[in-house]
């Protein structure tokens, strides 16, 4: 059953991987204008730039200017001539290095503090149909955040990058680290969050 | 060997290292290491049960990603100004160099970055593809001469139209058309023209038939019955087919009543080409098809051509589904200029009878014989069209305004005057803000009922020089200096040893909250303007759709003020109130009327206004410290929460 899983998986990877390229072969058409094209790009890509920004660095407000000047700065890329092979990597990096440039230097403030979990996991009582699951299910986020408020600024980046879909070599090159380093990365905070899970 | 796996150390085991499991679930393991995996998972249990654990943790993952973080993430402006922005680029950018566009074109395809090592099959197949899209590119671009798009076309269109409006003193648009209709069973055409006097909201329509004028009441329905003229039956005709299709009849042949349609149409292909008239004039074309079916009455194709030199639109072409088969309606523009209100003659607008020619007095496009007006049937008194603004229609003003971004303490007013009409009047910096605030207008720029006049500083300056003295917009001067200001002893304990140039760390951070506190404000004055347009009997009597389009720009300022509110408590967070909870908003109960939402809204005011007047105080003047020490009571910080609280109540 696990194998026949993964093999699914593996397929509707690839498939998404393909309806991906082929939209962006039908973006590298002429039949729109470059402005267009951004534009197109912007709408697509622009909540899971904004959300890794946000998650990684943490300032709601700036992740957006952030955001969006990484379109802009493909926008200015494209009008150039320049070329850019996997254009939502590229977009990622930029909004990586801008983020890295005006935020690290402050400190990271953590998403869910305790009163905001409080209510949050209030409002996730009151929603439940089944308040055992629920329960369980609170148990276990409540876990995973103390977890992942654990992980170091890198570990953090590579799994809000990975969640996003990215794949380990397009990691690579946003972090400008080795695709080893990823896996070794990525595979430190599946082991730190299953531990934390398993208590 | 083969059955054996290798660890990162070199050392072998015939059971996986444990990364290789994550690897092979994210399919990022060679073919065959992965078959070679696969086989063993098969045979291997605890191997099996290791990966499943993997899986069990991404699901986990993904799981609170959905539910508790994505919620959270939405960007606190909406995206509201990136199209602004990139606009703004485009025009600082200019043209794409036609070597940036095929070489841009060719380097999307080619695996020339580094950011990604492409498999060597790709490569050879890209390289083919290379070739064959560079042989369709220049045959395409050696028979197509670059356009522009869609939106572009429309933009440009509309600018060229206002910019000949906006250069003449009381402008009136004179535009001299003709009209035919063709299907299956009759052909017929007719010519008038058109007088629009912008500045006073006239219109005055004219039949040019042979060597008779006829002027059109304001209702065009009734002109068959008071000329008798079967050229009435036809404009009647087209009359009801743009106002069916949101286009308007005083301006049929312009770029604004095409947009007013097309902002209609939920899906459509649009196609812009360029080409050349028999005479060798070259124009663009834009035509537009509608992805849905449409009814009995709309249109179902539509072509508007301008000439590439000017933009000024010269061919409108409707194709309209009717019952029995479609119905086509072609507008030809046979003169079109804009004088000045001094150079037309005043019997057109007046309620005089038009016994003679008015012979426009300084019109070099069109001498006084050639005038269809020199053979008005004497007799018939032209109606005056007078139309009046309603509040709806202010309503919308302030929507367009909003999403322009145009409500945020830009000089810019909207009013109803006395006389019926919508005023919607500003000083902007630049002429790109201008063009951008008068494109975003564009749906009201022909409607006779108001009048829209933008200037830059500029304009604003050159205009004081001959006329009375303009206000000039007000900027918000804010001045750091942070040898002064009171909350500095504050700043330098927490920035001091951070790594970093003190005094430098403390202005950047000065000026961070400032500039915070004063978008939360804009919309705190934005939420006051909308509040004030209208009184609470006036809000009462907007049609149900107007008073939600108002009540949710309301709510929209209030869900920016609380989202920058919050920042901006981040932001003071690590410094003045370490020890406190950071929290979000509480909602509370919902609003349950226009009273309850402006008692609210003025509440939210007083108190953000109050918390803009301690923050500014604390770090930019040298007010002593007793602001600073206002600042870090827990009495602010909840003052601050109860602001948002407040505003989040009132986005609910």
């Amino acid at each position: 059953m696990l194998l026949h899983r993964l093999r699914k998986k593996a397929t509707t990877a690839a498939a998404a991987e393909a309806c991906l390229e082929a939209e962006l072969l039908d973006f590298k058409q002429d039949t729109l204008t470059l402005e267009e094209k951004v534009t197109r790009y912007f709408e697509q890509w622009r909540d899971p730039v904004n959300r890794y920004v946000v998650a990684a660095f943490g300032d709601p407000a700036e992740a957006e200017e952030i955001t969006q000047e990484a379109f802009l700065q493909l926008y200015t890329r494209l009008h150039s001539g320049q070329s850019i092979v996997n254009v939502r990597a590229w977009v990622f990096r930029a909004a990586h290095s801008l983020a890295i440039s005006r935020i690290r230097s402050q400190q990271f403030i953590e998403l869910l503090d305790d009163e905001d979990w409080e209510m949050l996991r209030r409002s996730l009582v009151d929603a439940s149909p089944n308040p055992e699951q629920r329960l369980a299910q609170i148990e276990k986020f409540s876990r995973l955040r103390t977890a992942i408020a654990r992980l170091t600024a890198p570990e953090r980046q590579c799994l809000h990058l990975r969640t996003k879909g990215l794949r380990y070599r397009e990691i690579a090159e946003i972090l400008d680290l080795g695709t080893s380093t990823i896996a070794e990365t990525l595979y430190r905070v599946i082991d730190k969050l299953t531990q934390e899970h398993n208590g | 060997m083969d059955n054996l796996f290798q660890n990162n150390s070199g050392e072998t085991s015939e059971h996986p290292p444990r990364e290789m499991l994550l690897l092979f679930v994210d399919g990022e393991l060679q073919a065959k290491e992965a078959a070679q995996l696969e086989a063993h998972l098969e045979a291997c249990w605890p191997c099996r049960v290791k990966t499943q654990k993997v899986q069990d943790a991404i699901a986990d993952i993904i799981e609170f990603d959905d539910q508790v973080l994505t919620p959270r993430l939405n960007p606190p402006q909406g995206w509201r100004n990136f199209d602004r922005k990139l606009n703004q680029l485009v025009a600082a950018s200019g043209k794409q160099p036609l070597r940036s566009r095929l070489f841009g074109s060719l380097g999307r395809f080619l695996p020339s970055s580094h950011l990604f090592m492409l498999p060597r099959y790709l490569v050879r197949s890209a390289g083919v593809l290379i070739l064959l899209a560079l042989i369709v590119t220049l045959v395409i671009r050696l028979r197509h001469e670059p356009t522009v798009s869609a939106s572009q076309f429309l933009a440009n269109a509309i600018e060229a139209q206002a910019l000949q409006t906006r250069t003449t003193p009381d402008p009136v648009v004179h535009q001299r058309l003709q009209v035919r209709r063709k299907d299956q069973t009759r052909d017929a055409s007719v010519n008038f023209e058109i007088w629009n006097d912008t500045r006073n909201s006239r219109v005055r329509e004219f039949l040019t038939d042979g060597n008779q004028s006829i002027p059109i009441p304001a209702s065009a329905s009734t002109v068959k019955d008071q000329t008798r003229n079967p050229g009435g039956d036809l404009i009647s005709e087209l009359e009801q087919v743009l106002k069916a299709n949101h286009m308007d009849p005083a301006r049929p042949l312009s770029a604004a009543s095409y947009q007013s349609w097309h902002n209609t149409l939920q899906h459509q292909q649009d196609e812009v080409t360029r080409s050349k008239l028999p005479g060798g004039v070259d124009v663009l074309t834009l035509r537009t098809v509608p992805a849905s079916p449409v009814n009995v009455g709309q249109i179902a194709e539509a072509v508007f051509v301008v000439r590439a030199k000017d933009w000024e639109p010269s061919e409108l072409r409707l194709n309209v589904h009717a019952e029995t088969g479609n119905r086509i309606y072609e507008l030809t523009e046979d003169l079109s200029e804009v004088l000045n209100l001094a150079q037309v003659d005043p019997k057109i607008f007046g309620n005089e009878t038009i016994a003679s020619a008015p012979a426009p007095k300084a019109s070099p496009q069109m001498s006084p014989a050639s005038s269809p007006l020199a053979k008005l049937n004497p007799g018939i008194v032209p109606l005056v069209t007078q139309p009046v603004a309603s509040a709806d229609l202010e309503v919308e003003a302030l929507r367009l305004l909003n999403q322009a971004g145009a409500d945020l303490g830009e000089q810019i007013s909207v009013k109803r005057t006395s006389a019926g009409l919508l005023e919607i009047t500003g000083i902007v910096e630049t002429d790109k803000r201008k063009s951008e605030i008068v494109s975003a207008l564009a749906p009201l720029v022909s409607n006779p009922s108001v009048r829209i006049d933008i200037q830059t500083v500029a304009e604003a300056v050159a205009k004081q020089t001959s006329n009375k003295p303009t206000p000039l917009p007000s900027t918000r001067a804010v001045e750091i200096t942070s040898n002064t200001m009171a909350a500095e002893p504050d700043l330098r304990a927490y920035f001091s040893g951070k790594g970093k140039d003190t005094d430098e760390a403390i202005r950047q951070y000065a000026s961070r909250i400032v500039s915070l506190s004063g978008r939360a404000m804009d919309h705190l004055w934005a939420m006051k303007r909308l509040l004030n347009q209208f009184s609470p009997e006036e809000v009462r009597a907007l049609t149900p759709e107007a008073r939600n389009k108002w009540i949710s720009l309301i709510r929209s300022h209030a869900r920016s003020y609380q989202q920058t509110s919050e920042s901006l408590r981040r932001e003071l967070h690590p410094v003045f109130f370490p020890t406190q909870s950071l929290g979000i908003a509480s909602e509370g109960s919902a609003i349950t009327d226009i009273d309850d939402l402006t008692h609210l809204v003025n509440q939210l005011f007083e108190l953000g206004s109050s918390n803009d007047r301690v923050i500014r105080s604390a770090v930019t003047s040298s007010s002593g410290g007793v602001m600073t020490t206002v600042t870090k009571t827990p009495q602010f910080w909840q003052s601050l929460k109860n602001a948002e609280s407040l505003a989040a109540r009132i986005a609910h």
